[in-house]
């Protein structure tokens, strides 16, 4: 029941990913594809739609933690603290840009909002890159399961780690490469002309910077944190996640150059290498950096087993009914964007 | 959850809560246009919109779903009940506190305005019943900070009786066709706008001081829940970033709303 949970947050977090990561990738090529107001609305409005949507699944996937595995929400919760703090008013600026820039018609106005939008939206693809990156390093867990990091301290790997260390700064440009890309394509996918075409370039230059960050992040990954060779020689089978993220990576450029292929290419990438994490890591939920005997795992970290057949019971239908809905929203808004109709 | 005997009237009354401002906001920009005298086919149906949901939600603010909370309070929580209202001893036909400033110090209430026997009619349906007042807890079991919870209630109550006043004052000269010439209610419609506000705000404020010193209320008290390693620096730190955030988020709101209302609704 508890891997089955785990599986399920892991599959939240991932979806949750895919989704609000091509929004976020949108607002970081804006500036870079985008250079009129016409265009510029055009990439808004590919995700005006869904992007609030998308954001719900971050919540849903705090939602599950905390219901799932209460210990590791409130151990993570307080000792990210400043972080998350971050990522809300990133949020919110985000949001915000997004409503306010069609308000007032000014060349101070828009541009203005225009930045806050590209740069929140940077930040917080650096910020969850920075967080998935200590996930996996381990934090310095006491001897209750609780801790507490500061943004910095020396950027090295020792006992004092900070949030942002050399590691976790790596994982996070990889995040801001892998949802560049991502968001790149979505543009193009949504968009025609010269959009379309700036759209496709930068994803194309893009991945030229993402093969090598994948490369360097999953070879320190494995450096950095003896468990994941452990898992994957204790357990060959779990080889197909990674290979889902290669074969992810190979798809975007191998299959064609239009339509919908390259995108799906780049969520396959991120769904594989986010499971291949998942699974690197597992029974551990959150590791220690300092001590490998302690650590939260789906065992101890997990509620009572009566609430979490109940929350299975319920989470199903929930989970469908949320699935029906998307659909119906992304066929709805299916097609190119124009600025025509409205 | 579901069937917890706060959600559904809590709920209403939130909801309600929202309808009021949202009618007041209506009411107050059509009696704007009115007295500038622009926009005024718009601007007699903003207000004549604003004032039937006005007066409709502000009363369902007080009854039945504002009575069915005080209820819950003083069976659920009625040291918050007795904080909330300033009754310091127990009495049979408790007074109902209109004005006055509560000083915890001496347990008192200075320069009351009450009117007799009246919260113990609101809350039992009896004018002689026994309220419980703060001298029957033990004063770790009251709320912390006692004043705040007294004054943000009665901020709250207060203004919704006056909006309540206000509205059916309104909607009777606009039932004898007299509203929109009326220059002086107008001119009350329009500033009544920003207390919807300031009562949303009191109305929160009661409901997060009243259930102090407590997080699940009876079971697990505020400070069993801290986060143990966050320092009080990083979570200063964080409240000044969101104080900030808030302050630039009004500042933008008025700036755009009295954008919109400048526009008009012609241009729309």
């Amino acid at each position: 029941m508890q891997t089955i949970w785990f599986m399920l947050v892991a599959v939240t977090i991932a979806v949750y990913v895919v989704l609000d990561g091509f929004d976020l990738g949108a607002g970081i090529v804006q500036l870079l594809v985008a250079s009129t107001d016409r265009e510029r609305r055009q990439v808004l409005r590919s995700i005006g739609p869904v992007w609030d949507g998308n954001e719900v699944w971050l919540l849903a996937g705090g939602g599950t933690l905390y219901f799932a595995f209460p210990a590791l929400y409130a151990s993570s919760f307080s000792g990210f603290y400043l972080p998350l703090m971050m990522v809300l008013w990133l949020l919110i600026l985000r949001g915000i840009s997004i409503e306010f820039r069609n308000h007032i018609d000014s060349l101070v106005w828009k541009p203005f909002w225009d930045a806050v939008f590209g740069g929140a939206s940077a930040l917080l693809a650096i910020f969850f890159g920075a967080a998935l990156g200590n996930v996996v390093r381990g934090v310095p867990l006491d001897d209750a399961n609780e801790f507490f990091l500061p943004l910095w301290t020396n950027f090295g790997l020792g006992r004092e780690v900070g949030i942002l260390d050399w590691y976790t700064v790596l994982v996070a440009m990889a995040a801001f490469a892998t949802l560049m890309v991502h968001g790149a394509l979505w543009v193009a996918l949504k968009t025609d002309g010269a959009l379309e075409q700036r759209a496709r370039r930068v994803a194309q230059a893009g991945w030229w910077g993402l093969l090598p960050l994948t490369v360097a992040v999953t070879w320190c990954s494995f450096a950095i944190q003896p468990r994941l060779k452990a898992s994957y020689a204790a357990r060959p089978w779990g080889y197909v996640f990674p290979l889902l993220a290669v074969a992810g990576l190979i798809g975007m450029r191998a299959i064609g150059r239009r339509g919908v292929a390259p995108f799906l290419c780049s969520s396959l990438f991120i769904v594989g290498m986010l499971t291949s994490v998942a699974f690197g890591l597992y029974p551990y939920v959150l590791p220690s950096n300092v001590d490998p005997r302690l650590g939260l795992t789906v065992s101890n970290a997990a509620a009572a087993p009566y609430g979490l057949k109940v929350g299975l019971a319920w989470f199903i239908p929930g989970m469908l009914l949320v699935t029906g809905y998307f659909v119906y929203t992304y066929r709805s808004f299916a097609g190119k964007v124009s600025l025509n109709d409205g | 959850m579901l069937l917890n005997p706060w959600l559904l009237w809590q709920y209403l009354h939130n909801m309600f809560g929202a309808v009021v401002t949202g009618a007041f906001a209506m009411a107050a920009v059509g009696a704007f246009y009115l007295l500038v005298k622009r926009d005024e086919r718009y601007a007699r149906t903003f207000v004549r919109v604003g004032v039937i949901a006005g007066l409709a939600s502000a009363f369902l603010m007080l009854f039945p779903t504002g009575d069915r909370q005080g209820k819950n309070i003083a069976f659920h929580q009625p040291a918050t009940l007795a904080a909330m209202e300033g009754l310091f001893e127990t009495e049979a036909g408790a007074p109902l506190a209109l004005i006055g400033q509560p000083d915890v110090e001496k347990r008192w209430l200075d320069n009351p305005l009450e009117v007799p026997r009246a919260l113990s009619f609101l809350t039992y349906q009896r004018w002689h019943a026994d309220v419980k007042g703060l001298n029957a807890f033990s004063p770790d079991r009251w709320p912390d900070n006692i004043p705040l919870l007294y004054f943000s209630y009665h901020i709250m109550v207060g203004l919704g009786t006056i909006f309540i006043a206000v509205m059916a004052l309104a909607a009777i000269e606009m039932w004898r066709g007299r509203l929109f010439a009326e220059r002086k209610l107008l001119w009350l419609l329009m500033l009544s706008a920003p207390f919807p506000y300031i009562a949303n705000t009191a109305g929160w404020i009661t409901a997060e001081a009243g259930r102090q010193p407590w997080l699940i209320y009876g079971l697990m008290r505020t400070p069993e829940g801290v986060s143990p390693h966050v320092s009080a620096g990083n979570a200063l730190f964080t409240l000044i970033g969101f104080m900030g955030m808030y302050a630039v988020l009004a500042i933008l709101f008025l700036l755009l709303v009295s954008r919109e209302i400048e526009h008009g609704p012609e241009a729309a």
